[in-house]
């Protein structure tokens, strides 16, 4: 699976991209990014300074308020 | 009276304006709504906070403890000893210096104009790297220690994030598109305001950057935004360029960042910055006066930029007299960024009257202060 998170928004202004394919991870990390991006919903808020998330998953896109549990897993924290 | 259904405009009348009981209920409404759009909140125990009495400082610092359940545990009320935690004696501190300017300059008691307690939540998140405003409180992520800094490292995002309470209780702003960027030019304006009265440094000595220090030594980058010089502030392998513009003629219209409200901004700031350094001086005394009574009194919830203008133009003829030297320098800030003020005030009628509060305790002269022409070419 390969999923894209795009994070724009928030006080500093400043769009940051994360990749991953958890076809190269090894599986149990694989099967703990795909349940946490598979879970997320779209969703939006007009929070001042909030960040906004894209999450593209196969090519199919969403935009949420909050992917930040998906960011960790990706990152590794 | 059933808060919850009347318009947002009427509940923030309440909210300043209502007796006692209306003022809580309205409180309450507007704390909800916040909640609708999209914010989720836990139930703050404030019983115990209660204690000072309005018309003084009252702040709560909590920490959420690398969660993001809010509030978090209390760890410093008003008068509280120093925490020796800096994330939350920052909070603290910035947040007393933020209600001092507003309160001494310009004469306003909180967020709301009647004293209502400054709530912030630190090490929210796990490097969140970001600092909010929801609604109600501020919330202060810790960074990611790579890139970012703690935010509440910087006093101008700590004012910036209490400004948009203000802009919520006064001109409730939309936050998207140009009224977005709107929310955002006074957020940056009265944060830099802030840190340059606490220094209290002269227009033409401040730096004019927005979050100086807030990147790690790793970012090639002085601050997150530039006034003076929007589209300089950063320019990072990483993180890409400062994207701000400094003139209409590159207004960016994109679908991101809420239709760029922290990119378009840029355009309003640097008009701050060339009718404040234009008037000389300190900012805060005649420019940041003349920017609080628009934002305070003549801006409607979808402002665009050259309803701004126009406000601008027209508090500074009420402040300071028509065709003073402030209002000539507001005309001459906004035509240099491509907005002919002289075009926009034809259309349409005035505009509702600011009324300076009595309470200011250092409201500065009404003495139009010495102007220096624009070396800005159009």
């Amino acid at each position: 699976m390969r999923i894209e998170v795009r994070r724009t928004g928030g006080v500093a202004g400043i769009a940051r991209t994360w990749e991953v394919d958890t076809a190269t991870l090894p599986a149990g990390r694989a099967a703990e990014i795909e349940r946490i991006a598979k879970g997320l919903a779209a969703r939006s808020s007009l929070i001042a300074d909030g960040f906004s998330y894209e999450v593209t998953i196969d090519g199919q896109s969403i935009v949420t308020d909050d992917a930040e549990a998906l960011l960790r897993a990706i990152r590794g924290e | 009276m059933r808060c919850s259904f009347l318009p947002p405009h009427i509940l923030r009348a309440l909210a300043e304006n209502g007796d006692p009981e209306e003022r809580d209920r309205a409180h309450a409404a507007l704390e909800l709504s916040a909640q609708l759009r999209g914010e989720r909140l836990a139930t703050a125990a404030v019983g115990a906070l209660a204690a000072v009495p309005a018309g003084q400082r009252r702040r709560t610092i909590y920490d959420a403890r690398h969660t993001r359940d809010l509030p978090g545990k209390l760890v410093r009320g008003e008068g509280g000893r120093a925490a020796g935690d800096a994330a939350v004696d920052e909070a603290y501190d910035g947040a007393g210096k933020t209600y001092d300017f507003y309160r001494r300059v310009l004469g306003r008691n909180s967020i709301d104009g009647r004293g209502l307690r400054l709530d912030a939540t630190v090490h929210y998140g796990v490097h969140f790297d970001n600092a909010q405003w929801n609604g109600r409180q501020m919330i202060y992520g810790d960074g990611d220690g790579k890139l970012f800094e703690r935010f509440t490292k910087c006093i101008d995002i700590i004012a910036h994030e209490l400004t948009h309470g203000v802009t919520q209780y006064t001109a409730a702003l939309a936050y998207s598109g140009e009224s977005g960027a709107l929310s955002e030019h006074f957020s940056d304006v009265f944060g830099v305001l802030v840190k340059q009265y606490g220094r209290r440094q002269t227009a033409a000595k401040a730096d004019w950057l927005v979050g100086a220090g807030l990147f790690t030594a790793r970012v090639a980058g002085a601050a997150v935004r530039s006034m003076k010089a929007p589209g300089t502030a950063y320019d990072d392998k990483l993180l890409g360029k400062d994207p701000q513009p400094s003139h209409m003629r590159d207004y960016k219209r994109m679908q991101d960042d809420n239709g760029g409200v922290h990119v378009n901004s840029g355009i309003p700031n640097h008009a701050f910055y060339l009718a404040a350094t234009m008037l000389g001086g300190k900012a805060w005394e005649t420019a940041g006066r003349i920017w609080y009574a628009t934002l305070t009194a003549k801006l409607r919830a979808r402002a665009t930029f050259r309803d701004c203008a126009r406000a601008t133009h027209e508090a500074a003829a009420e402040l300071y007299g028509a065709n003073s030297e402030p209002q000539r320098a507001v005309e001459q800030a906004w035509r240099a960024v491509g907005i002919d003020v002289a075009a926009v005030v034809e259309r349409g009628p005035r505009l509702p009257v600011y009324e300076p509060p009595a309470a200011a305790a250092e409201l500065p002269t009404l003495t139009p202060p010495r102007t220096r022409r624009v070396r800005h070419a159009d």
